[in-house]
């Protein structure tokens, strides 16, 4: 499960401008029993050509994180603190006018997991490309046409000309698919998200679209956000990981230290779980429990009813976070850690001991 | 699309044959009798006995049937019972004045009926929106001869705006655009009170299905391109949500068609209905079958017309 794409040992925070800066992002929800976080004190930077992927299970808050910064939340969804700054410009402070204007399929655009439902049944795939040029390029239909066509072509899509004045039921999924990362493409956007974008495909398709993104970002110098619960993509496709627990950042870092030296018993469990060929195990593991309601969040550090080394102030408080090499972790097992001190126990009794060389 | 017409409209004639055979049981079935106005104490049992052989009422069921239909194929509805009157006679000097006070109703149900519910959709949960409703609730449970006499007395009798009934005004002897003008003064009371049940039903439906489509991922994805509002709601949104109206489209037709009964008699509007009416109080059989097969053939042509303009906006069913 070692990832070859990324040098061990990179570093994190470079020189370069991040284009995305989320600060202390915190969404809550109204649901019938009160106001509950969705996710609380979200904090990352997304630089250029780079692959940032958030990981979690259902309900860690991944896709919540990339429609705030759409500000595409469902009606009882509510950003209450942060900011997000996309070129120095902290865009909830724009009107919703502003945003639509110069910031969403301008700057940011994002391709959404179904491509059945998230294309328009009842307009033809050109159109559907075309609208976002017309809407910010100022460009006449014809030129749009052009644009539209040569993206179709870039996303390798055979015979554009054809496709292009076809309804979206006429195509397949992964045809879909590469049309909405079309649509994403064609007024190139310095940052694009992609929330599971291959979760619906099977698993050529899948490696097909992750080939494109791939290149695509080397072509367009895009950034990505590539939200996923699959850990085998985020080997594949991340520079640097963030596993999401509950709504909140729960360890950080470059993808090859997460992989190789998973800080939180979470990422530890998440990994242990991802099947290997070199594993004999009949049966995988899996982490004890499930992840808790939104309603019903316990106390103090929220995965400390489901870790194995739980200690009593982990039921009291929430952890800070602590800079363990490359890797923010948010627990206690690294407080002293962080002081130089020892290291975590969590490490060397985890799953992932046996990779384990600290340096 | 002309084959799928085309064998839409084959399929309507077995339908058709179905309908004139059990409107015609129906008839027949039904108590009364086409020569109890001329019973009178002149006329003896033997007379009724003659002429009830004469009219053929006496003939098994089936040769009556056939007689009836054998007319009808060849555009012949026959004569009323009393009068002897050409009944295809009777029926084309109203049909006009019905389709034009229900082609307006039509009109105007949706040309009022889909901006109100788009309108109320956007404004979803505001004042607007709760004015609209409660309009919509009004319109539907208002029963139209009700309605109609509200109108007539507002409109009509208080104000005097309109005229309270007829179609056009005799006395003035009007001509050319002058008579139109006259027969719109005089249709605008009817039409509304016909249509108000029809934009309230297309109103609350349309409200319904934009509410739905604005939920729909492609609406998120339109949102995402950064599209403005007024793109998002008509080029995105309405056009689905239109999808399933265009069904009423076609169903509203008969609805309209025989809602125009009451509203004719309110109105004392020239049309079928009041025809159809006087028909069924005076068991005139020959009006009253003659008047259901034209209302059949409507509601087929109506679901046709649905399922045509279906496949127009969805390409879906189009393939």
């Amino acid at each position: 499960m070692k990832p070859s794409n990324t040098t061990p040992g990179s570093p994190l925070p470079s020189n370069k401008k991040p284009l995305l800066q989320v600060k202390d992002l915190s969404v809550k929800f109204r649901t019938e029993e009160g106001m509950f976080f969705a996710v609380e004190h979200i904090s990352f930077d997304l630089e250029e050509q780079k692959t940032l992927a958030i990981v979690g299970e259902s309900g860690s808050g991944k896709s919540v994180t990339s429609l705030a910064i759409m500000q595409l939340l469902a009606e009882n969804g509510k950003i209450t603190s942060g900011e997000i700054f996309i070129d120095d410009e902290d865009i909830l402070k724009l009107s919703q006018r502003q945003v639509q204007h110069s910031i969403l399929g301008k700057k940011i655009s994002m391709i959404f997991q179904e491509p059945m439902t998230a294309l328009n049944p009842i307009l033809k795939v050109g159109e559907q490309i075309m609208e976002t040029i017309i809407e910010h390029q100022g460009a006449s239909r014809k030129e749009a046409y052009a644009i539209a066509l040569d993206t179709l072509k870039q996303v390798g899509i055979p015979s554009p000309e054809q496709r292009i004045k076809q309804y979206p039921h006429e195509l397949s999924g992964g045809m879909r698919q590469r049309v909405m990362i079309a649509m994403g493409l064609v007024t190139k956007p310095k940052i694009m998200i992609a929330d599971e974008p291959t979760t619906a495909l099977d698993v050529t398709i899948e490696a097909q679209i992750l080939n494109l993104l791939e290149n695509l970002k080397e072509t367009y110098k895009t950034a990505i956000l590539f939200v996923t619960h699959d850990l085998n993509v985020v080997a594949d496709i991340a520079d640097d990981v963030i596993v999401m627990y509950c709504g909140e950042i729960i360890e950080k870092g470059p993808v090859a230290d997460i992989f190789e030296t998973p800080r939180h018993p979470y990422t530890i469990g998440l990994l242990a779980t991802m099947p290997s060929l070199d594993n004999d195990n009949d049966i995988l593991p899996t982490i004890r429990g499930v992840v808790p309601n939104i309603t019903k969040r316990p106390t103090g550090c929220y995965f400390h009813p489901r870790c194995d080394h739980a200690m009593p102030q982990c039921a009291q408080r929430s952890p800070a976070v602590f800079q363990v090499g490359q890797q923010a972790v948010k627990c206690f097992l690294y407080e002293q850690d962080a002081l130089g001190v020892q290291d975590g126990p969590g490490v060397q009794d985890g799953p992932g001991a046996g990779e384990v060389n600290h340096g | 699309m002309l084959k799928y017409i085309a064998r839409r409209l084959l399929l309507s004639i077995p339908v058709i044959i179905g309908i004139t055979i059990l409107s015609f049981i129906i008839m027949k079935l039904s108590p009364g009798d086409p020569l109890a106005n001329f019973i009178n104490p002149s006329i003896s049992m033997e007379d009724l006995e003659i002429s009830r052989q004469a009219l053929g009422l006496n003939d098994p069921l089936f040769v009556q049937y056939f007689k009836w239909i054998g007319q009808v194929v060849r555009g012949n509805f026959g004569y009323t019972y009393s009068g002897n009157h050409s009944i295809s006679g009777l029926i084309l000097e109203r049909l006009p004045n019905t389709i034009i006070l229900t082609l307006s109703a039509f009109v105007l149900s949706f040309v009022l009926g889909i901006p109100i519910g788009v309108i109320a959709a956007v404004r979803k949960n505001t004042r607007v929106d709760y004015g609209l409703t409660f309009f919509s609730l009004v319109g539907v449970a208002i029963p139209s001869f009700f309605f109609g006499l509200l109108v007539i007395y507002f409109f009509a009798l208080v104000l005097g705006l309109f005229p309270s009934g007829g179609m056009i005004n005799i006395r003035a002897g009007y001509t050319g655009y002058a008579y139109f003008k006259d027969v719109l003064h005089h249709l605008i009371l009817p039409a509304i009170v016909l249509s108000l049940g029809n934009i309230a039903s297309v109103s609350r439906f349309t409200r319904s299905n934009m509410l739905d489509v604005l939920k729909e991922d492609y609406i998120r994805t339109a949102k995402a391109k950064g599209l403005r509002n007024k793109a998002i709601v008509y080029k995105h949104a309405f056009r689905n949500a239109l999808i399933p109206v265009v069904t009423i489209f076609g169903l509203s037709i008969p609805f309209l068609f025989s809602g125009a009964y009451i509203t004719e008699s309110i109105f004392n509007w020239p049309g079928m209905g009041q025809l159809g009416i006087t028909a069924i109080q005076n068991r005139e059989y020959g009006i009253i079958m003659a008047l259901n097969l034209i209302t059949a053939t409507l509601v087929l042509l109506g679901n046709l017309t649905s399922d045509i303009l279906y496949a127009i906006v969805d390409p879906r069913i189009r393939h």
